[in-house]
């Protein structure tokens, strides 16, 4: 340290200690440095472990041998057109040799005939329903790297006449399929994500206004007497209550009370419930309602005054102030805790297990009054199950959320940067 | 508060009464000279002029920079003003005792044609009506400032009386022409020490009410 | 109400309360129309609470109160069936920060306007509303551009601009200056000179030689009493209440 800023009659009155202090600083920066590591890492493992169990060999046993099935055995499976496929699973069907009879036949084409299903589909379909290939054993991507020659003995040994084969359980497939029994392997998370869709889009179209319309009021219409005040304290409250008890009211007042509307029989639709996808859109809506409450009120609070009162000083009235300068100043603020909002939603499970979603659903909800079932939903339904296949799609099927989440934040925090640009632009 | 400000007005007023003292002892020089014929006490008199022109400018200056950089409003400004005007007239009464200074260097070796009592009575007048109205401006005084200027009728009468006076002696005798005409005009110069502490006296009041009074 | 004669206010008996304090006691005065009138004195006086009472922005203050007549063509503006919003429009309000709306410079002269139901050419109305407050060499080629992007000087004088457009009768400054440089400061005060034409302003000022340079009339005000109140030139060279000579002298406040 430079001679100049060290005095003898200075240490008289002080003790600077700047080397102690400076010590002391950076042991917090290391503790600090530590405590983001130790969150990094966490979160590193969790995603390593996800993607670890998404790909990996398995062993693929077929119960019936293609040689058996084929019109042209010397054909290989890949090499078919789309065409020859389709008349290759009726002949097969028609032919009763296989599981595959003229009844499955039908119930699957329930969903798409045939002649309009891609080459790719009709192949697995080839294989799930025909050959009745199935996964015997599986292991993770740490276990398939690490033991790929222990694997390839037990393949030989257990399973001679199965193939060892290395698989991504994460496949364009997988979004696309929807659920279907047993098999891991041909389960797929479609009924997932279009539930989840409809149910965040319900959520939306419900608590969105009521939320903005509320905070609005709250902020800048209600006046500070005991009553708003008792408002706005049960408003924190309820921001803060379990998930389940949102559940438990859905069940009570969308489900079973409000039954006909919710079930649709108020509009003529026949048998059903009020375990719809209406009824989870309006629990998961009330549950981020107080969210998005908060967050517009705080949003609005940001607002200085000085706007509001040079407003007021050109003679506008109080709701032209809110419409034309309070609330385009918040619109950022307000979009991005919105989007936040949605992302908890997608992620809740409770109040969904408590409605009613359905565990197993083979047809996608076709409209506000469809059973449904969602992500996180069948993410504890596969996690649950006996077979230990599952344990992967169960691993995808996360992977997918977390990249719906992380998508989500994203568009959020894009979208209050553009606006913050164009306002500070503008 | 405004601690720069009170004191500078201060030192300006102490300034004004040092100007007035000034004049004030040269006046008396000049009385001593007359009546004494002493010369060597008149060139004194004559040389202690330059101070007082010397305080006039610096006071200017000083009242000039105070309005600049602590812009006074109302009585304080109007204050500074009536200083600054007034300052030109207490450097013309300096001016006269000069006159009478000259005067007595001149006529020092001469015999007077007479016993000095008017003369010396319209100095001393002119040295107190200085003294007061220079002190009625610096003291806000507006019974003092009155007074004083009402004091110029004897400085006029005193005036009238020498010349009478004079007239007659120069009837008497044609020598006496000569002095006589020159103290006539002495007495003339002299009355005129009245007038100008006069006009302090409005600036006084000037400052205190804000008016431009005939006094 | 007929906009070719500006009017003035006349104030009965006012009385400005927040809460239980009691801020500006039973005053009494005349604003005179197409006059400048300077509301000074220390800080706390209640000069700016008189100041919003005028265009009743103090309703916007949930603990305050007023009493007493505020009258403007000849209506107490505090008679319950008078609408604040009306009031605002004849009488304008330029604050002591700029704050201009976060939107265009066109827009931000336009939009009170457009909400008043202004029928005619509005570009008119902006350009002109803008050259009166003498910005328009500055702006004229980025009236699309933001508001905010200007200086602090050519913000208040858009502030100003906005104010005019509605065409108000009377002008309230709270210390339109007091946040800018002394050249935007000098710009506005040449400005108040042109606008004091057309409009009765009411400026309330810290600045004592701002009070001198630019009003007709001045106001002394003390703890919330009127100490004294009369021409400009008298208030500065012989003001009749020893605490104004004192306030103005700078010796205390």
């Amino acid at each position: 340290m430079s001679e100049l800023f060290v005095r003898d009659n200075d240490q008289v009155d002080f003790a600077p200690n700047v080397a102690g202090r400076k010590a002391r600083a950076g042991l917090w920066n290391v503790i600090f440095l530590a405590a983001t590591l130790v969150g990094v890492l966490s979160l590193v493992a969790l995603v390593t472990s996800l993607l670890d169990s998404c790909f990996g060999y398995v062993i693929v046993q077929d119960a019936y041998a293609w040689a058996d099935v084929a019109t042209d055995p010397t054909k290989k499976l890949e090499d078919l057109s789309q065409t020859e496929l389709v008349t290759l699973i009726r002949s097969t069907a028609e032919a009763d040799l296989t599981d595959l009879t003229l009844g499955r036949l039908k119930f699957l084409e329930m969903d798409r005939t045939l002649e309009v299903r891609t080459s790719e589909d009709l192949r697995s379909l080839v294989r799930k329903e025909i050959l009745k290939s199935e996964i015997k054993k599986s292991w993770s991507l740490t276990e398939s790297l690490l033991q790929a020659n222990e694997i390839a003995n037990l393949q030989k040994s257990k399973y001679p006449e199965g193939q060892l084969a290395f698989r991504s359980w994460l496949t364009p497939n997988f979004l696309t399929q929807p659920q279907t029994g047993g098999k891991a392997e041909t389960n797929g998370l479609r009924g997932a994500i279009i539930g989840s869709m409809w149910i965040i889009l319900i959520a939306i179209v419900v608590a969105f206004p009521i939320g903005i319309g509320s905070a609005i009021y709250l902020e800048e219409y209600a006046t500070n007497n005991w009553l708003n005040r008792l408002i706005q304290t049960n408003i924190y409250n309820l921001a803060g209550v379990p998930s389940i008890i949102y559940g438990m009211l859905g069940l009570a007042v969308f489900v079973r009370l409000a039954e006909p509307l919710t079930s649709g029989s108020l509009f003529g639709v026949q048998d059903v419930n009020g375990r719809t996808v209406f009824s989870a859109g309006l629990t998961l809506g009330i549950l981020i309602l107080p969210i998005i409450i908060i967050n517009a009120q705080e949003a609005l609070k940001a607002i200085p005054n000085s706007l509001r009162y040079s407003s007021y000083g050109v003679g506008a009235t109080k709701w032209q102030t809110v419409w034309h300068h309070v609330i385009p100043a918040s619109l950022d603020r307000i979009l991005t805790g919105t989007v936040f909002g949605i992302s908890r939603a997608i992620g809740e499970t409770a109040p969904l297990v408590v409605i009613g979603a359905s565990a197993f659903l083979t047809l996608d909800p076709s409209g506000l009054f469809s059973k449904f079932t969602a992500l996180p939903i069948q993410i504890f339904t596969w996690s649950q199950m006996a077979v230990p296949e599952f344990k992967h799609t169960a691993a995808a099927a996360i992977i997918v959320l977390l990249v719906l989440l992380l998508g989500l934040n994203t568009v959020a925090i894009i979208f209050r940067n553009r606006i913050k640009q164009s306002k500070d632009a503008l | 508060m405004r601690e720069h400000f009170t004191q500078e007005i201060l030192g300006i007023n102490q300034d004004m009464q040092k100007m007035s003292v000034l004049v004030e002892e040269n006046i008396r020089r000049s009385l001593k000279a007359l009546t004494s014929q002493d010369a060597k006490l008149a060139k004194e008199a004559i040389a202690a002029d330059a101070k007082v022109n010397e305080l006039e400018l610096a006071i200017t200056d000083r009242c000039v920079l105070f309005i600049a950089k602590e812009q006074p409003v109302a009585g304080d400004l109007r204050h500074i003003v009536a200083c600054l005007k007034a300052v030109s007239d207490i450097e013309r009464i300096g001016d006269y005792a000069v006159h009478a200074a000259k005067r007595a260097k001149e006529l020092a070796d001469e015999k007077y044609i007479k016993p000095l009592v008017d003369i010396p009575k319209m100095l001393t007048l002119g040295l107190e009506m200085c003294r007061d109205g220079v002190g009625s401006l610096v003291n806000h005084d507006r019974a003092l400032a009155i007074a004083t200027a009402a004091r110029d009728a004897d400085m006029d009468n005193l005036n009238k009386q020498v010349n009478r006076e004079l007239l007659a002696l120069m009837f008497e005798d044609k020598d006496n022409i000569k002095q006589a005409t020159k103290l006539q005009f002495l007495s003339r110069i002299l009355e005129r020490m009245g007038d100008h502490a006069v006009t302090i006296c409005s600036w006084a009041l000037y400052s205190v009410d804000g008016e431009h009074s005939e006094l | 109400m007929n906009p070719e004669t500006s009017a003035g206010l006349d104030l009965k008996g006012v009385n400005i309360f927040y809460g239980d304090f009691h801020a500006v006691h039973n005053l009494s005065m005349t604003f005179q129309s197409r006059e400048i009138t300077a509301l000074i004195g220390p800080s706390g006086c209640g000069k700016s609470t008189l100041l919003r009472s005028l265009n009743r922005m103090n309703d916007l203050i949930p603990s305050s109160r007023t009493e007493g007549e505020v009258i403007f063509h000849g209506k107490n503006i505090y008679d319950a069936d008078v609408d604040p919003v009306q009031v605002r429009r004849w009488i304008g309000m330029v604050f002591q920060k700029p704050n201009p709306f976060p939107k265009t410079i066109f827009e931000n002269v336009a939009w009170g306007a457009r909400i008043n139901g202004y029928k005619g050419d509005m570009e008119e109305l902006v350009v002109t509303s803008i050259q009166r407050v003498a910005l328009w060499d500055e702006v004229k080629d980025k009236l699309q551009k933001p508001a905010l992007a200007l200086s602090g000087g050519q913000q208040q004088r858009l502030c100003i601009a906005r104010t005019i457009a509605v065409k108000p009768e009377i002008i309230l400054m709270d210390e339109p200056t007091s946040a800018l440089d002394p050249i935007s400061t000098a710009k506005i005060e040449d400005l108040l000179d042109e606008l004091k034409k057309s409009y009765t302003i009411i400026i309330v000022t810290h600045n004592m030689q701002q009070a001198g340079r630019v009003s007709d009339k001045a106001a002394f005000m003390l703890t919330g009493v009127m100490e004294e109140f009369g021409p400009t030139d008298q208030i500065f060279f012989n003001p009749k209440n020893p605490k104004t000579e004192a306030y103005i002298s700078g010796r205390f406040g």
